[in-house]
């Protein structure tokens, strides 16, 4: 049978190597692709017919657009915006490659890119340097008072290592969570399936119990829906909080 | 009646549904959009949080005693600053959580 952990093997698709690079372009290189193909798709065509009253696709497309407007303008205020096209990008990304991998196997099985740490912390490492680049731009080597906060000067000396560690752990963080998620959800699902197999083709009463992995599995699909959005926008809400930071120190929202 | 399309009706229109708006926000009807995070999506962000905060930390202390030579001094220091800087983070995150739930 075969193991729950099959469905995150990278196999090389197209065998490339540059230099002694294995830079094949893989099973994950390829979803990755079609993510980007359907998110871009989607967006275009929702966008397309420009109508007063939206079709449903529009509709859709539209929602998007100003939910995640709306969220960076409730997280990082209006200065915020300037950075919508990075966040609005990663959130559909990361929401496309969560529901494309929960769609059911056809003949060949989706692959679940957010499922990899590799893909996960790129993202985050991206949203890192950007917060980064941001802060040394708007405040300069000011920037760097996000490590003090106000407090006695003895204090600082344990407080500088301790922020500055808090600091470097966000995007560990915003990756783990994903790909942890993510990992944990498909493993889950894969295996109640075998469950659901080994059970039926026991035989007698047995089969008859097969029903309940089967009830499980439906509801951790369901389950695994709402886990898809819940954790594209937690990436991209933090992404904005994390922002906030860059932009505004030490000012709330 | 055919609508008036006048600029001054448009805005006088607006202006009552903006109010009619204003009401029904009032009485519930219009919800607001954004549903409160799952139970398991709050400890996933937690837990993330404070382990992050610990590897960080011991691996900046594992990279600096490779570095120069002090094993194990600079891991176990660094191992408890990233425990603190967990537990920050924790924290942190903890309060944006109770600042965005509704009030009363």
């Amino acid at each position: 049978m075969a193991s729950p952990m099959e469905q995150f093997e990278v196999h090389p698709i197209i065998p490339i190597e540059v230099g002694g690079l294995d830079i094949s372009f893989t099973n994950a290189s390829l979803w990755m692709v079609i993510v980007v193909a359907v998110t871009a798709l989607f967006l275009t065509m929702g966008a397309s017919s420009r109508r007063l009253v939206p079709t449903r696709m529009q509709s859709i497309a539209e929602l998007s657009y100003v939910f995640i407007a709306d969220m960076i303008r409730s997280a990082a205020g209006t200065e915020g915006l300037k950075f919508f096209p990075f966040i609005f990008t990663l959130f559909m990304f990361v929401l496309f490659a969560n529901l494309i991998g929960l769609l059911p196997p056809i003949g060949f099985h989706p692959f679940t890119v957010t499922s990899h740490i590799a893909v996960t912390f790129s993202l985050a490492f991206f949203v890192f340097l950007m917060v980064i680049f941001v802060g040394l731009w708007r405040h300069g080597l000011g920037f760097f008072s996000l490590f003090a906060p106000k407090v006695p000067f003895v204090m600082l000396i344990i407080l500088i290592p301790i922020e500055v560690v808090s600091f470097l752990s966000r995007p560990i963080s915003l990756s783990v969570r994903l790909f942890a998620n993510m990992l944990a959800g498909h493993t889950m699902l894969a295996v109640f399936g075998t469950f659901v197999v080994a059970l039926a083709s026991a035989g007698g009463a047995l089969s008859f119990l097969s029903i309940a992995p089967l009830l499980a599995i439906t509801a951790v699909s369901a389950l695994e829906f709402l886990i898809a959005f819940l954790q594209a926008y937690v990436f991209a809400i933090l992404t904005c909080i994390y922002l906030n930071d860059a932009l505004h120190l030490h000012e709330h929202h | 009646m055919a609508p008036d399309n006048s600029d001054d009706s448009k805005a006088q229109r607006l202006a009552e549904l903006e109010q009619r708006l204003k009401e029904a926000r009032g009485r519930g009807e219009v919800r607001h959009t954004e549903s409160p995070p799952s139970s398991m999506g709050i400890a996933f962000r937690l837990v993330s949080e404070l382990l992050a905060g610990v590897i960080v930390g011991g691996a900046i202390g594992w990279g600096l005693d490779a570095f120069f030579g002090t094993a194990p001094i600079l891991l176990i220091v660094m191992f408890l600053v990233g425990v603190a800087a967990g537990f920050f983070n924790v924290i942190r995150a903890a309060r944006e959580m109770n600042e965005k739930r509704p009030k009363g």
